[in-house]
């Protein structure tokens, strides 16, 4: 070994070793989370066995329908298409606060209806955003929004180097981020875990959990905002700043997923999904991302810089990089990144059982929106 | 070998892995947790294997290698959260060992798993091999580029006309 593979060793022994590891703890979350994977194994199953019994039933039924069979005709359900481009609705973008500015949180650049997330159940996690953050108790240094998997979160990071006279927040463990999060199932949030308080935020009541004396201390405050719907406000803070921040938080507007770039029309055999869109704001700037789901495959689609970029090949004329990974344990997975020039590189990852061509055709389909406001940017259609 | 005593003999190495792979404490803890989840529902068989240790490990890595994938489609990569300000001074070794933590984590998934299962688990090339479903020869080809991109940063981290020695 030389001094390189030395010090590789050590850092890794030192980094695996940093932290204790809480076997009881451990044991018990293991063990419940297997029981509930176990449940729901068994619940899928025999919703597979009652929709296998349904099928010729309804296989019938549909030919009743289809050959002169009595009832009403079929109406075609016009939905948006996800491959389209939306229509650029004017809408007024909230100003964004300075990088520190305490008390008023960044907010989403595109208000796009009023819709409450409780009377759209079914809308949380796809795409759009519905959680609306109130004031904050400290000053903000980043802040990243992801709506997927039934699941939308917000990931809020204090500045921790406050201007004097500003506030500091009040971190009891290591890691200053705080989570807030919406979801149809409590399955993406924070295991609960210790005693839990009950508590109310606004007229809905819930429950906090602080696990003090565990690795990482964690504080959850956890309610239900409506039926169907659990939100949760979880960091290493102190109860009060939880309690604050839970307080502050709404569900009664639907935001838009905005992206710096505008898609040229796919082939229309692909009939892909939005299923994940993310948009982020660090020090006074943003950008956005998100994912087609075609079924046996996804698309990532971002733009990124040419920072540290080194294009070696050429795809439609222009500076381009791709890359393929096979095997290692996962789907194979293509991406490419195609420089437009002013330092705008569209940036695309293929998931799964993808063509090539396809996914070369999303990275040269680009049309970049130079504005640095999100409320000038593409609105990508999600359900 | 029980359930319950399986945890607890090897749990805590299979988080320590888990750390390491994904280059975080806390999603560390919650990818062995979820592997240890899905081991539970079907101990029986994964007990009678020769090495359940084996298993679990290759599970641990794919979930890893998957999480890595997913977390890119969800997630954009905004600068780092800043570090809690430290009062004192770090050891000299203390602060090299902490940067080249932060290079590690910075390696691509699959690179950064073959490094970690030669460094610290201290494994051969036809196990990694197995563990990443790859052949030995991508193995070694993963661990000299990834190597080489350490040594590369490291060199660059380096202050240049101090007469300091780095890392080679």
């Amino acid at each position: 070994m030389n001094d390189l593979q030395d010090a590789l060793t050590g850092a890794l022994n030192a980094a695996a070793h940093e932290d204790e590891v809480h076997i009881e703890r451990l044991l018990t979350n293991a063990r419940t989370a297997g029981l509930r994977y176990r449940r729901r194994r068994r619940l899928v199953l025999a919703a597979g066995t009652a929709l296998a019994a349904l099928v010729p039933v309804l296989l019938v039924a549909a030919g009743l329908a289809l050959y002169g069979g009595p009832g009403r005709p079929i109406e075609a359900v016009a939905g948006p298409s996800p491959a389209a481009p939306a229509t650029r609705t004017p809408a007024a973008a909230p100003a964004t606060p300075a990088a520190g500015d305490p008390g008023a949180a960044p907010q989403l650049p595109v208000l796009i209806g009023a819709a409450p997330a409780q009377k759209a159940v079914s809308t949380v996690g796809r795409g759009a955003f519905h959680v609306g953050v109130g004031e904050l108790p400290f000053s903000v240094a980043t802040m990243q929004w992801s709506s997927t998997a039934g699941l939308e979160r917000v990931l809020v990071t204090p500045n921790l180097t406050p201007e004097p006279g500003r506030t500091d927040p009040t971190v009891v463990g290591r890691d200053p981020r705080v989570t807030i999060a919406l979801a149809r199932s409590t399955g993406g949030l924070t295991t609960l875990l210790g005693d839990k308080q009950p508590i109310n935020i606004g007229t809905h009541r819930g429950q906090m959990v602080t696990q003090a004396n565990t690795v990482p201390p964690l504080t959850i405050v956890r309610w239900q905002p409506g039926t169907g719907l659990w939100a949760e406000v979880s960091g290493e803070i102190d109860e009060k700043t939880a309690m604050t921040i839970a307080t502050g938080v709404s569900f009664d507007r639907t935001y838009a997923c905005v992206v710096p770039f505008e898609l040229r029309p796919p082939p229309p055999t692909l009939a892909g999904k939005v299923s994940a869109c993310s948009v982020a704001y660090a020090a006074g700037s943003w950008t956005g991302k998100f994912t087609y789901d075609y079924g046996t495959w996804t698309l990532d689609l971002a733009r990124a810089d040419e920072a540290g970029m080194d294009f070696k090949e050429t795809i439609d004329g222009r500076p381009a990089w791709t890359d393929r990974a096979e095997g290692g344990g996962g789907p194979p997975t293509l991406r490419i990144q195609v420089s437009y020039g002013g330092n705008r590189v569209a940036d695309v990852q293929a998931t799964g059982k993808y063509e090539s061509m396809t996914v070369t055709n999303f990275a040269i389909g680009y049309e970049m929106i130079d504005s640095p406001s999100p409320s000038d940017w593409w609105q990508v259609p999600t359900g | 070998m029980e359930f319950d005593e399986y945890v607890r003999l090897r749990g805590a190495s299979l988080v320590r892995l888990g750390r390491l792979l994904t280059g975080d404490q806390h999603l560390g803890e919650d990818l062995a947790q979820d592997v240890l989840a899905r081991a539970f529902v079907r101990w029986k068989k994964i007990a009678d294997v020769d090495s359940p240790e084996a298993y679990l490990r290759r599970m641990l890595v794919n979930a890893a290698i998957s999480r890595s994938r997913l977390r890119s489609s969800s997630e954009i990569a905004i600068a780092a959260h800043p570090d809690r300000p430290i009062h004192g001074d770090l050891s000299h070794d203390a602060a090299e060992r902490q940067a080249m933590w932060h290079l590690v984590r910075s390696l691509p998934p699959k690179q950064r798993a073959a490094v970690v299962l030669r460094f610290y688990e201290d494994l051969d090339d036809t196990t990694i091999a197995t563990l990443l479903d790859c052949t030995a020869v991508t193995v070694r080809t993963q661990i000299k580029r990834a190597l080489t991109t350490l040594r590369t940063r490291l060199d660059s981290m380096q202050p240049t006309g101090t007469g300091e020695r780095g890392i080679g």
